[in-house]
């Protein structure tokens, strides 16, 4: 360590001392963390997840504090479920054979439309609609998975 | 003594805390000038190229580029107050604007010249040559050049905390007295500068929106490496 950070109390230069108590970092960790964990069927946890792993890698000083602590076990596992839901819903597109329907339709989306960002939205609801229908469907001929896109 | 890259990161944080409002309010600033800068930019591309609207692109965002190097010596001025453990004034982002703003510029300018020629060098490669050599080619500018223009980059990232510091300094002074204080210390700013990787990951899920605080973080112990190099030197 050099000797700028070594200089006496009171230097207009030393750091202070790290606060226990009263870190705003952490508090935003913390409650960065439960907004992840409470947004996470809405997909919030993605933002509001690295948000908080962000601050309360920054609280720290010589250790986590509990807030910070807290905020970030929460974002981790927020964002883990929100990640094995993905790959879940991913995983069942593929298998039904609609994942090379959503793929084809969302390509076919031109990106200089206005409405880019709604048709991309309307495409995947449509086939989570459809998943969802398929899952639910009783069991048989009549309930079998078809797949190959949207007609 | 030098401090190694974690007690530089450590010394930044603890020097942030209580400061982070002003901080994120001085990135708040230049990220809407940035973003000011680029959708100008952006709207004057998407236009018809005409050889005067592609002069015009050129003047302006050069222009635009030099503008926001004063912001961002502004940004390193408030991170040198923060410390001396100061609260920074808003007048202190525009500090570069008001004593001898040419030193920046020109500094920003021969930067700009160099990746111009980078870049220009990388069209005229793909240009110039076809089939198996074009790789090896792209590869080797790529790469020679980049180490050139990191080893620039590096030996002149001290003459902006020279400038804010010492104001009757010269530009070629400033720019001798980087490089003499940068001789073997680049490796340390660019292990320092490479170890924020990470940090910069979460911004491509927030969108761009943990950049607020990585980045006066990142800026932080960039500073505090100034000061230690330039607290070696007296």
């Amino acid at each position: 360590m050099s000797d700028y950070y070594n200089e006496p109390a009171g230097s207009p230069v030393t750091p202070p001392r790290p606060a226990p108590k009263g870190d705003a970092m952490a508090l935003m960790a913390l409650l960065c963390g439960s907004a992840a964990l409470l947004s996470f069927m809405f997909g919030g946890s993605l933002l509001m997840g690295s948000l908080g792993i962000v601050f309360a890698l920054l609280s720290r000083t010589d250790r986590m504090t509990s807030q910070a602590r807290a905020g970030f076990i929460m974002s981790l596992v927020s964002l883990f479920f929100y990640t094995l839901c993905v790959a879940v819903v991913f995983y069942t597109l593929s298998a039904t054979g609609l994942l090379d329907g959503l793929i084809r339709d969302i390509l076919a989306v031109d990106p200089a439309s206005p409405n880019a960002y709604n048709d991309i939205f309307s495409v995947l609801q449509q086939y989570l609609t459809q998943l969802y229908g398929m899952i639910t469907a009783p069991a048989g001929p009549a309930g079998a998975l078809t797949g190959g896109g949207l007609v | 003594m030098t401090s190694s890259v974690k007690m530089l990161k450590y010394h930044a944080r603890i020097a942030l805390k209580g400061f982070w409002s002003a901080a994120v309010s001085g990135m708040l600033i230049y990220a809407a000038a940035m973003i000011l800068a680029a959708s100008l930019m952006l709207r004057l591309m998407t236009a018809e190229a005409t050889p005067f609207r592609l002069l015009l692109i050129f003047g302006i965002g050069l222009i635009l580029k030099l503008l926001t190097s004063l912001l961002r010596a502004g940004l390193i001025n408030c991170h040198l107050i923060i410390l001396r453990r100061e609260r920074p004034k808003i007048s202190a982002l525009f500090a570069a604007f008001r004593s001898w703003a040419d030193r920046y510029l020109f500094v920003e300018l021969i930067l700009t010249a160099a990746e111009a020629l980078y870049a220009g060098g990388l069209i005229l490669i793909a240009r110039s040559f076809t089939g198996v050599l074009l790789l090896p080619a792209l590869l080797i500018w790529t790469a020679a050049g980049g180490i050139l223009l990191a080893v620039l980059s590096l030996t002149l990232a001290l003459t902006t905390p020279l400038f804010l510091t010492e104001a009757d300094l010269s530009f070629g002074d400033g720019m001798r007295k980087s490089a003499a204080l940068m001789k073997g210390q680049r490796l340390r700013l660019l292990r320092l500068i490479i170890s924020y990787i990470g940090w910069f990951v979460p911004a491509v899920f927030t969108g761009g929106l943990s950049l607020l605080w990585t980045t006066p973080y990142l800026l932080q112990s960039t500073c505090g490496f100034f000061r230690e190099v330039m607290d070696q030197y007296r």
